[in-house]
């Protein structure tokens, strides 16, 4: 289906914005970072659900120095940040940003360096950790001396993508790219600050303060960005429509560039922390609850008139579920980030299950949604199994739901048999019904993935294009190919 | 607001530092001026479980630590490699090091953290707690799956805390805690290597600065087969009142014992 490109957004030309002629966009370093994430989420669902086996006293590893149940735990947490989410928007980012800016990135023999570098980083963290080496900073777990090699390799994906974005001779910057660019501004800071300062010059409390920076900065300033950038890419070119508000836009982006680096220390409430900024942190909590709203209000006005293209696009599902799993978290987060709450669900589950819901719910869902739609273009072929696909969305999306409310209502049992000073054991024996229909939800997940994962491969695999024409219609954009030629 | 530069400095530079002074140095300024205690310094109150580590564990503590003696050297590093045993296994994923005062508008109510894990001093987390060097970084916590453990130092026994470490069903029957036994030299959990003795050391180390505890005698105590030296024969209380007077056991005087 060859239909002409409406938007000026994407440009998969080799006419780049100075004029010259270059191949704009790295499908391959695109692909293999997508086969890296995919495999890096795969390893780090297993260990998820063989955490999850800790709790019912089932764990089959019991004794086994390499595989105790807390270093599975560590493995599980940075293999999602460092393994799936890290290596997934770079791979977007080599579609997305040539694509805005018109210019290809610095050099894509350094994607390919970077993609080889990044990963051997994750895997020297992931044995690091194994071997009883890790550090105690939360989402930084990584070995102090793979701490060096992340910000090295994080440096050159910045300035592998800066240099596309300084280049460009577009007359306007497309919102994705605001948030790139302060995304790639305050990864590296943010990385820097939570994991050197408390390691090595500040002790105690008020390294405490810079670490609940830093675990909320990786969330707010690099996941987040990260997956509102890429929304605000998708959204529109799948779609077809344009975004609802440039307006809303700027106030979505300011409001969160603003409030989210002040939110850190709403990790350690009613700890010794100072008040006056453990206040500030609940105030401005709630303050970028109410400016991401306006970013999903802005989406959501955006599928005006196109809900029903949920039905046949599976990307566009992805997005939405996504998008609601969103709103329920910062309307959650608005309220259990007072004071009044803290007392109750602080070091609960409910936390867990929050974590989940976000991390999972959201922008894995929404990197879900993106593979739906760019592998086939990636590979060239349709996707092996429609079926497969569906399987995969009702598996992952069934299991956060069930997986967030029952880590919620355990977490709450939690904090009021805590409350009722209850010897220590009730609290875990009320606890174990959650924790298994947990493990529950973690098999469902893991299943979810398998679909994927085969799905993946049977595609990538298939000698000729399926003839079925089911994804027909869904790509408006010129293919990957086309770029090249 | 839509430019390259615009966003880079004043979103990503500027914003950035806004919330690092406001959220990192300002809360760090209050510590200003106030020495972060060394391990010297920790080493100078050390608490009796490590003597009796280095009694009930002579050979192990002589493999441990090179020394069959609870010196200061031995301790600092003990309660290093019991840190690092700590990181390495996550203790802090499950086990919180922070105690809230929950509920501080109240006159008579503390919250539960404190009644749970304070009773004896009703004190919640002070800051000075954590300013010393066995908090680079600080291990607070962010999830409690089992007891806080900020103030474990005494609330359990050596020989409790090995068997809790062996297997932790054996002392705390539905504890969901994972076994341990790479803490231990032997095949039946009775010989703890380096890791063991760190790991004990420091959970008994954990809050034992509210006791002041004597310098070492562990010279002047009899080297006695274990067994007698754990049981010496009761000795009746005497019946005679104490100077001080009365069964106040922190005299008359209406000081704040802590």
């Amino acid at each position: 289906m060859t239909q002409t490109v409406t938007t000026p957004l994407i440009r998969p030309t080799v006419v780049t914005s100075r004029g010259e002629t270059r191949v704009l966009v790295d499908t391959t370093a695109c692909k293999l970072h997508f086969i890296a994430a995919v495999s890096w989420i795969g390893v780090g669902i297993v260990a998820g659900l063989l955490y999850s086996f800790v709790f019912l006293r089932l764990y089959p590893h019991e004794g086994v120095e390499v595989l105790s149940p807390g270093r599975i735990r560590m493995i599980h947490t940075n293999l999602m940040a460092y393994g799936f989410l890290t290596n997934a928007f770079i791979a977007m980012l080599h579609w997305v940003v040539p694509r805005l800016t018109g210019e290809p990135v610095l050099s894509h023999p350094l994607s390919k360096v970077i993609f080889l570098a990044w990963n051997v980083i994750v895997g020297a963290a992931v044995w690091g950790i194994l071997t009883g080496q890790a550090q105690a900073i939360e989402w930084g777990e990584t070995p102090f001396w793979a701490d060096h090699l992340v910000v090295f390799g994080v440096a050159l994906v910045v300035i592998n993508f800066t240099w596309s974005i300084i280049r460009s001779r577009e007359k306007s910057m497309y919102v994705s790219l605001w948030y790139f660019t302060a995304a790639f501004v305050w990864t590296p800071l943010v990385y820097i600050m939570g994991n050197y300062l408390p390691q090595t010059l500040v002790p105690g409390t008020g390294g405490a303060a810079l670490v609940g920076l830093y675990i909320h900065d990786l969330v707010g300033l690099f996941v987040t960005p990260m997956g509102w950038g890429l929304m605000y890419f998708f959204v529109p070119v799948i779609s077809r429509k344009p975004i609802y508000s440039h307006a809303i836009s700027l106030v979505g982006f300011w409001g969160l560039a603003f409030f989210y680096p002040l939110n850190g220390v709403h990790h350690f409430l009613w700890s010794p922390i100072p008040m006056f900024a453990q206040y500030g942190a609940v105030i401005s909590t709630i303050a970028v609850e109410v400016v991401v709203t306006t970013v999903v209000i802005n989406f959501v006005m955006t599928m005006r008139g196109e809900w029903y293209r949920l039905k046949e696009t599976i990307a566009l599902r992805w997005f939405m579920v996504g998008m609601t799993c969103y709103f329920i978290t910062c309307f959650q987060c608005a309220f259990q980030t007072t004071l009044t709450m803290q007392k109750v669900i602080h070091f609960t589950d409910w936390v867990v299950g929050h974590s989940h819901l976000v991390m999972f719910g959201v922008f894995s869902f929404w990197i879900a949604g993106v593979i739906e739609h760019l592998w086939p273009k990636l590979t060239g072929r349709n996707w092996w199994s429609r079926r497969l696909n569906l399987w995969h969305f009702w598996l992952w999306t069934l299991g956060v739901a069930l997986m967030f409310t029952d880590l919620t209502v355990i977490g709450v049992i939690q904090g009021l048999v805590w409350d009722s000073l209850r010897p220590w054991e009730e609290s875990i024996r009320y606890s174990e019904i959650g924790w298994f229909i947990r493990m529950i939800t973690g098999w469902m997940i893991l299943g979810g993935f398998l679909c994927l994962a085969l799905n993946m491969f049977m595609t990538f695999m298939a000698r000729e294009d399926h003839t079925d024409t089911e994804y027909a219609g869904q790509f408006p954009e010129t293919s990957a190919a086309g770029a090249r030629a | 607001m839509e430019r390259f530069n615009f966003i880079f400095v004043v979103a990503g530079i500027g914003f950035f530092a806004l919330a690092f002074v406001i959220m990192g140095a300002l809360p760090l300024a209050q510590y200003q001026g106030v020495d972060v205690v060394s391990m010297a310094q920790i080493a100078t109150n050390i608490p009796y479980q490590f003597e009796e580590l280095a009694r009930d564990y002579p050979d192990a503590f002589q493999r441990a630590f090179g020394t069959t003696e609870p010196t200061a050297a031995a301790f600092e590093d003990a309660l290093e490699t019991g840190r690092q045993a700590y990181i390495a296994e996550a203790c802090w994923h499950c086990h919180t090091q922070q105690i809230r005062r929950i509920d501080p508008n109240d006159g008579t109510e503390v919250g539960h953290d404190i009644s749970r894990w304070a009773s004896d001093t009703h004190q919640e987390s002070q800051a000075d707690e954590y300013h010393n060097a066995m908090n680079y970084p600080h291990l607070f916590g962010t999830r409690r799956v089992g007891p806080d453990l900020i103030r474990s130092s005494g609330r359990h026994s050596n020989d409790w805390h090995l068997a809790h470490l062996w297997n932790p069903r054996q002392t705390s029957p539905y504890s969901v805690m994972p076994p341990y036994t790479w803490f231990f030299d032997d095949a039946e959990g009775k010989v703890p290597n380096k890791r063991g003795l760190g790991i004990v050391t420091y959970l008994q180390w954990l809050g034992c600065w509210y006791t002041q505890f004597a310098p070492s005698e562990y010279k002047d105590l009899p080297q006695l087969p274990v067994d007698e030296a754990w049981y010496p024969p009761y000795v009746p209380p005497k019946d005679e009142p104490t100077e001080e007077g009365g069964d106040d056991p922190y005299g008359s005087s209406e000081e704040d014992p802590y």
